[in-house]
């Protein structure tokens, strides 16, 4: 249960540092933390890791089209700072600290799993515009 | 009509402040887009990337606009300005001098918290991101501490205009030997504190935008974030393999 609280901070620190509005601040952390709970819950459920990063980026997309409307800001302002918790820079550089030490079978690992993790983010965060915005 | 040369300036000026506060391409020509149009050039041709902007109105000499962008940091601020600055033209396009003054004055604007507040909340943010990352409660202020230190070094080297890489590469460095002075005074876990010192810096956001520009087919665009991704990783790596190997830790 702490890590849901680590979510939210994380999230709504980096919509801080990342110069978001003030009344921005509570609505990334927020986003942050449905994102979390959809990658937490799948997870919990015995899913792979990959479906629940799916899960997590399609929750906290939705989250961030629905505050976007709520409070007439564009849906960056909370994707952003929300995915934070969830995107794989640290597999990448896990990966790059394996190709130094030349574990290439490691490395080789890290680095896939990396991009695939980064495809599924991105595949849950490009469905909930494309259903939600009509124009 | 306003002419074509000073439309042009307030597009570019635009799509430039967007880029530079980290907009993804999608959304800066779609916002380039709906200004031009607002001032009556329905025929514009805009092929924004990460390092560049292509803007070419569609009047009878095709007058173009090329702007070079160095360097992408986030703020959100600006991207939410410039978003509803362009919606307010679509509805009553402004005198483009007038415009143009508009976004210069968003491009200058302090951030929104205090000057304080962004730091302070970077060494939170990642020092929290950590202990999800399988760090445990009392690791939270080393991490804090870890993340605060390679800002300052951030800071130094940025003061002297190195390279982002050998910057990255210091910070990865500095992010080692602030986790081994943790472990052996604080007895903190190694690896979340060397995690939260950089993690700030690690390209999770510019690998996931690369992937989800390369579905959007905005190839180019992936291309270009995808290697600022990997040479980033590979950077922060390096530091923080260069100070294993020189503590003996390796």
């Amino acid at each position: 249960m702490l890590s849901y609280l680590f979510a939210f901070v994380t999230s709504a620190a980096i919509a801080v540092s990342f110069r978001g509005r003030l009344r921005a601040v509570p609505a990334s952390g927020l986003a942050g933390l449905l994102g979390w709970a959809g990658y937490d819950l799948t997870l919990r459920f015995g899913l792979p890791q990959m479906l629940a990063a799916f899960v997590g980026a399609l929750t906290l997309g939705i989250a961030g089209e629905l505050l976007a409307r709520r409070l007439r800001e564009p849906a960056l302002m909370f994707v952003v700072p929300a995915l934070f918790p969830l995107v794989p820079g640290l597999i990448a550089y896990e990966g790059m600290l394996s190709l130094a030490r030349q574990d290439l079978g490691d490395a080789a690992r890290e680095l896939t799993r990396a991009a695939f993790y980064a495809g599924a983010l991105a595949a849950g965060l490009s469905l909930p515009p494309a259903i939600l915005r009509r124009r | 009509m306003a002419a074509p040369a000073q439309v042009l300036s307030v597009v570019a000026a635009a799509g430039e402040l967007l880029l530079r506060s980290g907009a993804e391409v999608a959304r800066v020509e779609d916002t380039v887009g709906r200004i031009a149009r607002a001032y009556g050039y329905a025929d514009v041709e805009i092929f924004a990337t990460p390092t560049g902007l292509f803007i070419t109105l569609g009047d009878e000499r095709h007058t173009t606009a090329m702007r070079r962008i160095a360097g992408r940091t986030f703020a959100l601020d600006r991207v939410s300005a410039v978003n509803a600055l362009s919606r307010e033209l679509a509805e009553r396009p402004l005198p483009p001098a007038d415009a143009l003054r508009r976004i210069e004055a968003i491009g200058a604007q302090p951030p929104p918290l205090p000057a304080w507040a962004t730091p302070a909340a970077s060494a939170i943010g990642a020092a929290a991101c950590a202990m999800l990352a399988g760090g445990s409660l009392s690791d939270f202020g080393p991490a804090v501490l870890a993340n605060a230190a390679v800002q300052g070094v951030q800071k130094v080297l940025g003061g002297l205009k190195l390279p982002d890489a050998i910057a990255d590469f210091a910070a990865g460095f500095a992010s080692v030997l602030c986790a081994l002075t943790a472990t052996r005074l604080l007895g903190a876990a190694f690896g979340p504190v060397v995690a939260g010192g950089i993690m700030v810096l690690l390209p999770g956001i510019a690998f996931t935008t690369a992937v989800r520009d390369a579905m959007l087919g905005d190839l180019t665009s992936a291309a270009a974030r995808s290697l600022e991704a990997v040479m980033k990783a590979a950077a922060l790596a390096s530091g923080v393999a260069a100070a294993l190997y020189a503590t003996g830790r390796s």
